[in-house]
C-alpha cells in the first residue's frame, strides 16, 4: 500500500498557457480523489503528468518514497482509464484485456488465467472472443477497466471514463468503480467535468479552475462551505445564487442591501462582517422557499425546468438573476412574480476581493 | 413502362462501364493472344483469337535464347521486393514520427520531404549516378534499390494516415508498459490496409521503372525485365513482335498477382482516405 504525493506541480504550454499552477495534493492509501472543473481547467494535464505522458515544468510527484519525475509511463506502476475506449480494434476482448500482460512478457497460461479472472470480476466473460466493434460502449469501457486492473497498479487514474456513455451505463459503471475502489484499496484519481460524478465518487473532491486549486474538501463540505464564489457557482445544479451588495446600518441593525435582496443580519453575522462594506451573499437554490407574502427576495419567472422529482425555476430581479429548486409540484408560469424566504443560517458570505468565503458559522449547523 | 424507366439509369450505367472495361482490357487481351501468333498475323487485330496457340516465344524467353530473361525476371523481383520493403519501412516509420512527435526542425524536414515529391526524377538521375559511382554500387541491384527506398510521397501519405490515429491508443500502450518502439509496432496493425496499399503501389512503380535501371545497370544479366525487353527492340536486333508480347505478358504476372492478393486491403485504405 502506497500513497501518492504531488507537490507544487506546474505546467506551462507554449504560448504562455498555464495549464497547472502550483498544484499540491496528498492522496492516502485507498483514497479516491475526484478532480472536477470546467473544460480546459488543467485536470487532464495533471493526469497526463502523473501518468508520465507529459513532462512537468516544476514540482515533484512521489509514489510512496519513490520520486516519479522523469520515469517513463511504462515503469510508473500507474494504470490509466481514458475517456475514449482505447481498445485495439483488431484484437479480441481477451487480447485487449491481456494487451499489457503480453507487453510485459507474462506467460500465456498465466495470462489466460488472469484475463478470465478480470473478465469475471467485470461480468464480461461472455464477450472474450468478440471484437470491440461488436460490443457496446459500456462493455468497451469495462474491458478498458479490466485491462487497467490487470496492470496491478499502485495508482489508478481515470480520465473522464464515463463521459462517452449513456446515462444508465454511466450509473452502472460508476457503481462498478466504487466496488473496485473498495476492493483494491489503492489511491485513485478520478477526473471529470461532471460534478455529480465527482461528488458521489470522491472521498475528497478537488475543484480546479484555470490550473489553480480552488478547494480541496469532502463532497459535503464543498457543497455547504464553498471556499470561494467559483466553487459556489460551479458546484450544485444550478449553482449557488450570488448577490453583490453592501452592508448598511440602521436603527434596526445591520442590513445586507442589494438591488434584489435585502435582509437584516443577525448580531453574530453583523459583528463578524463589520470590516466589510461591500460583500457577496450566497444561497443555494434549494434553500429558498416560496412564501405568499413578505419574503426577503422576489423575482419574475423567466423559465421553468421540470426534472424528475424536482423543478428548477429561473428568475430575474432587475439585473440579478437567480434560481430556485423545489421538490413540490410547481404551479408557476413564466412572467409570474414570486416571493421567497430563507433561513439566515443557510446564507454564506464572500468578500468582493477574490470572492473568498468569510467564516461566520458552520452552514447547515442547526 | 415505369419499371423500365426505373431501370434505365442502371442499364445505361452498366453499358457505359462495360464499354470502359472493354477499352481498358482490349490492349491486354490483344497482347496476350497476339503473343501466340506468328508475325504475319499480329498486325491484323481480328480475329483476336489465334488459329492455334504457338508457345515457341515463351519457350525462347524462358530458355534465354535472345536475352537472359529468367535471370532478368529474378533481378526485377529482387529489386522490386527489397525496394518496396525498404521504402514502406522508411516511409511508415518516418510518417509516424512526423505525425506523432514534436522535435526541432520538424517543419523544415517535412518541407524537404515534400520537395522530394516535387522534383522530377529526371533531374535527380545524374547526381544519383555520380553518387552511386562514388559508392562503387553502379551495375549492382543496390544502385536501383537505394534511390527508390526513400519515398517522399510515402512519408506524406503515412503522415496523413498516422495523424488520424487517436493519441489515446498510443498513450494507452505507453501506460500498459510499451517503450516507444513497442508503441509503434502496437500501432502498426491499425494501419495495415494503408501499409499494404502503399506497398502495392510502390511494387508496381518499381517493377515498371525504366529510367533508374536504364542509367544504373549495364550488364545484360543484371538488367531488369523492363530494360531487358526494350533492349530486344533496340539497335540492330530484329526480333518477332510475338516474342516482345510474350515477354510483356510474363512481366505483367507478378504485379497482377500481387494486386489480386492485396486488392481487398487496397480498397479499404482508399475507402478510409475518402472517409477522412
Amino acid at each position: 500500500m502506497t500513497s501518492l504525493s504531488i507537490q507544487n506541480l506546474s505546467k506551462t504550454f507554449p504560448g504562455n498557457v498555464h495549464a497547472l499552477k502550483d498544484f499540491s495534493l496528498e492522496i492516502g492509501e485507498g483514497e479516491l480523489v475526484a478532480i472536477v472543473g470546467p473544460s480546459g481547467c488543467g485536470k487532464s494535464t495533471l493526469l497526463r503528468i502523473l501518468a508520465g505522458l507529459e513532462e512537468e515544468n516544476t514540482g515533484t510527484v512521489r509514489l510512496g518514497s519513490r520520486v516519479l519525475n522523469g520515469i517513463p509511463p511504462k515503469d510508473r506502476d500507474i494504470a490509466v482509464v481514458f475517456q475514449s475506449y482505447t481498445l485495439m480494434p483488431h484484437l479480441s476482448v481477451a487480447d485487449n484485456l491481456g494487451f499489457g500482460l503480453k507487453l510485459r512478457g507474462e506467460k500465456k497460461s498465466m495470462r489466460e488465467a488472469k484475463i478470465l479472472e478480470a473478465a469475471k470480476l467485470l461480468n464480461i466473460e461472455g464477450l472474450l472472443q468478440r471484437y470491440p466493434s461488436e460490443i457496446s460502449g459500456g462493455e468497451r469501457q469495462r474491458v478498458a477497466l479490466g485491462r487497467a486492473i490487470l496492470r496491478e497498479p499502485k495508482v489508478f487514474l481515470f480520465d473522464e471514463p464515463l463521459s462517452s456513455l449513456d446515462a444508465q451505463m454511466r450509473l452502472q459503471l460508476r457503481v462498478e468503480i466504487q466496488r473496485l475502489h473498495q476492493r483494491l484499496k489503492v489511491p485513485m484519481i478520478f477526473v471529470t467535468h461532471d460534478q455529480s460524478e465527482a461528488l458521489t465518487l470522491g472521498d475528497r473532491v478537488v475543484v480546479l479552475n484555470q490550473g489553480s486549486i480552488q478547494q480541496i474538501a469532502t463532497p459535503e463540505e464543498l457543497y455547504l462551505r464553498p471556499a470561494n464564489t467559483f466553487t459556489a457557482s460551479f458546484i450544485g445544479s444550478p449553482g449557488m445564487n450570488l448577490f453583490h451588495g453592501s452592508l448598511q446600518t440602521s436603527a434596526a441593525g445591520t442590513h445586507f442591501a442589494s438591488s434584489a435582496l435585502n435582509f437584516l443580519l443577525s448580531a453574530e453575522q453583523a459583528e463578524k462582517l463589520r470590516d466589510h462594506a461591500e460583500i457577496i451573499a450566497g444561497i443555494r437554490p434549494e434553500h429558498l422557499h416560496s412564501v405568499e407574502s413578505g419574503g426577503k427576495l422576489s423575482g419574475k419567472v423567466t423559465a421553468v425546468e421540470k426534472q424528475a422529482g424536482q423543478t428548477g425555476i429561473y428568475l430575474q430581479n432587475d439585473a440579478t438573476s437567480f434560481s430556485v429548486k423545489t421538490i413540490t409540484e410547481p404551479v408557476t408560469k413564466v412572467d409570474e412574480t414570486l416571493k421567497f424566504d430563507f433561513s439566515p443560517r443557510e446564507i454564506v458570505f464572500f468578500n468582493t476581493k477574490g470572492g473568498f468565503l468569510l467564516p461566520i458559522h458552520n452552514v447547515g449547523d442547526k | 413502362m415505369l419499371r423500365f424507366r426505373k431501370r434505365l439509369p442502371l442499364f445505361s450505367a452498366t453499358l457505359l462501364l462495360a464499354l470502359l472495361c472493354w477499352i481498358f482490357a482490349f490492349p491486354f487481351l490483344w497482347m496476350f493472344f497476339a503473343s501466340f501468333k506468328p508475325d504475319a498475323a499480329i498486325l491484323i487485330p481480328f480475329p483476336m483469337f489465334p488459329e492455334h496457340f504457338d508457345f515457341s516465344y515463351y519457350r525462347d524467353l524462358l530458355t534465354g535464347k535472345w536475352i537472359p530473361y529468367p535471370r532478368q525476371f529474378l533481378n526485377s523481383l529482387f529489386i522490386s521486393a527489397v525496394e518496396t520493403a525498404l521504402a514502406t519501412a522508411f516511409a511508415c516509420s518516418a510518417g509516424y514520427v512526423f505525425a506523432k512527435f514534436d522535435f526541432r526542425f520538424k517543419k523544415i524536414l517535412f518541407i524537404l520531404a515534400v520537395l522530394v515529391v516535387l522534383i522530377p526524377r529526371q533531374v535527380l538521375v545524374l547526381p544519383l549516378f555520380i553518387w552511386m559511382n562514388k559508392l562503387s554500387l553502379l551495375d549492382t541491384p543496390w544502385s536501383v534499390i537505394l534511390p527508390g527506398a526513400a519515398s517522399g510521397i510515402g512519408i506524406l501519405y503515412f503522415t496523413a494516415i498516422f495523424r488520424r490515429m487517436p493519441d489515446a491508443l498510443l498513450d494507452m500502450a505507453r501506460c500498459e508498459g510499451a517503450n516507444e518502439y513497442r508503441v509503434f509496432f502496437a500501432a502498426l496493425p491499425l494501419v495495415k490496409p494503408a501499409v499494404i496499399a502503399f506497398a502495392l503501389i510502390q511494387f508496381v512503380l518499381c517493377w515498371q521503372d525504366h529510367l533508374i535501371p536504364l542509367v544504373m545497370l549495364s550488364t545484360g544479366s543484371r538488367l531488369t525485365v523492363s530494360i531487358g525487353l526494350s533492349s530486344l527492340n533496340a539497335g540492330n536486333t530484329r526480333v518477332p513482335y510475338g516474342l516482345l508480347l510474350a515477354g510483356c505478358t510474363l512481366t505483367l504476372l507478378p504485379t497482377a498477382l500481387f494486386f489480386a492478393l492485396a486488392y481487398r486491403h487496397f480498397r479499404t485504405a482508399l475507402g478510409r482516405l475518402t472517409e477522412a
